[in-house]
């Protein structure tokens, strides 16, 4: 099971929260930092995320990975399923 | 009014000094103590009038008074004992003299007044007013702790209290109980906290002919300076005075200099300079680490804070993976609008920088305090 619609749903928050026009699609090759996104709205997200899924890949991870696209976000986050 | 003889009121009893003074130890709250820390008071000519008994830091409390037959249990070199607030750790005593801790308070007045305090009796602000009616003879009301701020508001109505001392947070509860504009107040004493404009608007409002006092003072120093302005904040004299201890460190936090040692006791406490008054800004410690930036708790708190379903508050710092710390805000509403958070949500984003704004609202019954009342803010 892919996480893909709870992060999506949440990155739809974060944009309309954070008052930050969100692009037109939220396809896999979406670069994150070209999304709009600054560093706070990207914490916010994975901290929202975190309370939502129960863990943060982030935190999780021994390798200091930060994912580009939105595809890889989503797949960091699926293959941390834990 | 015909009793010429000041009260001590409480609602296990009531009674006049001189009964105090031969029938000692009057339970004011719960039983006694085996092994007591004494806080002790000592006006130099009259019999001793009070003995405070506080057992380990901060339980049980008596009231009452030793035998007058006997030797004077006190002088003015008795020593009161104090527990310091510390924001993290277990608090510690320190000991004042009588003078260190008696120049303060109140105005003269010429008919008897009944004091009363919501502030804990073994406390700076509570001790204050205990000393007060010893040293003026003047009636003292003193609710039990166990009661509720509604109940501890029934008993100072029936008892026609017209001077009260409380912190801030204690006056906006009382501000949201209706029968509160009903006490005859004469004098409303705050402490303890740092008094907002809002409040003191509404102290105002609600009781115009008082007169409203703020006292600044510390465990460590006992009281420095009142403001009795309507205004928050204190004005620049309080520093600039040709007989002023205080003192402004260059990152703004607010000192005393010991008439003693002359060295420099700092408060923990930041002040900015606004015009012609230093406003405090919060405290020298407990900031929020945003990706670097330091956030200030307090300033998030004091916006929160203006919105008038708002009981209580207050602004923590989340760990993130990404920036270290979020701002995270507990908030304690009076009634339960579904609309307030989406509109403190409003009100942050249009008076905070963006880094400040909580990010993560969480509707609470309590903020939880240490044991002498400071917010915990420990992330967790």
């Amino acid at each position: 099971m892919s996480y893909r619609t709870k992060v999506i749903e949440e990155i739809e928050r974060v944009f309309r929260d954070e008052g930050i026009e969100p692009p037109k699609e939220f396809l896999d090759d979406l670069m994150l930092l070209e999304s709009g996104l600054d560093s706070l709205a990207f914490a916010v997200l994975v901290t929202q995320l975190q309370s939502t899924l129960g863990f943060d890949p982030f935190l999780a991870s021994d390798e200091p990975f930060y994912p580009e696209t939105l595809g890889e976000f989503i797949e960091f986050y699926d293959r941390h399923d834990t | 009014m015909t009793d010429t003889t000041p009260r001590l009121v409480t609602p296990r009893g009531s009674w006049t000094i001189s009964e105090l003074q031969t029938d000692p130890f009057h339970l004011v709250d719960s039983p006694p103590p085996s092994d007591s820390l004494v806080l002790d008071s000592g006006k130099s000519e009259e019999v001793v009038s009070a003995i405070l008994v506080a057992d380990g830091p901060i339980s049980r409390v008596y009231l009452g008074a030793k035998s007058a037959g006997g030797e004077p249990l006190f002088n003015s070199n008795t020593l009161w004992y104090f527990l310091t607030s510390g924001t993290t750790s277990k608090p510690k005593q320190v000991a004042h003299e009588l003078r260190g801790i008696s120049r303060s308070l109140s105005s003269e007045s010429v008919e008897r007044s009944t004091w009363s305090f919501l502030t804990d009796i073994y406390r700076m602000a509570g001790i204050q007013v205990v000393l007060e009616c010893l040293g003026r003879n003047e009636n003292l009301v003193i609710p039990d702790s166990s009661m509720s701020i509604a109940e501890k508001l029934d008993f100072m109505r029936i008892h026609s209290v017209d001077k009260l001392s409380a912190t801030p947070s204690q006056y906006r509860q009382l501000l949201g109980l209706r029968s509160f504009a009903e006490l005859p107040l004469r004098q409303i004493t705050l402490g303890g906290e740092i008094a907002d404009q809002r409040l003191l608007t509404a102290l105002k409002e609600t009781f115009p002919d008082s007169k409203i006092t703020h006292v600044y003072a510390t465990t460590e120093t006992g009281p420095l300076f009142a403001v009795s302005d309507c205004l928050a904040g204190f004005p620049v004299t309080k520093v600039t005075g040709i007989r002023s201890k205080l003192v402004i460190s260059d990152v703004g936090e607010l000192g005393v200099k010991s008439d003693a040692t002359g060295e420099t006791h700092w408060t923990g406490d930041l002040v900015a300079l606004n015009q012609d008054r230093y406003m405090f800004t919060g405290r020298n410690s407990g900031f929020i680490n945003v990706g670097g930036a330091k956030i200030n708790p307090q300033e998030i708190e004091s916006v929160v804070m203006t919105h008038e379903n708002v009981l209580d508050c207050c602004a923590r710092a989340i760990p993130s993976s990404v920036l270290g710390e979020l701002v995270s805000l507990d908030v304690v509403l009076l009634n339960d609008d579904p609309q307030t958070l989406n509109q403190l949500r409003a009100i942050c984003r249009e008076k905070l920088p963006r880094l400040a704004v909580p990010r993560f609202f969480n509707e609470v019954k309590e903020i939880p305090k240490n044991e002498t009342g400071k917010k915990l803010r420990a992330s967790f």
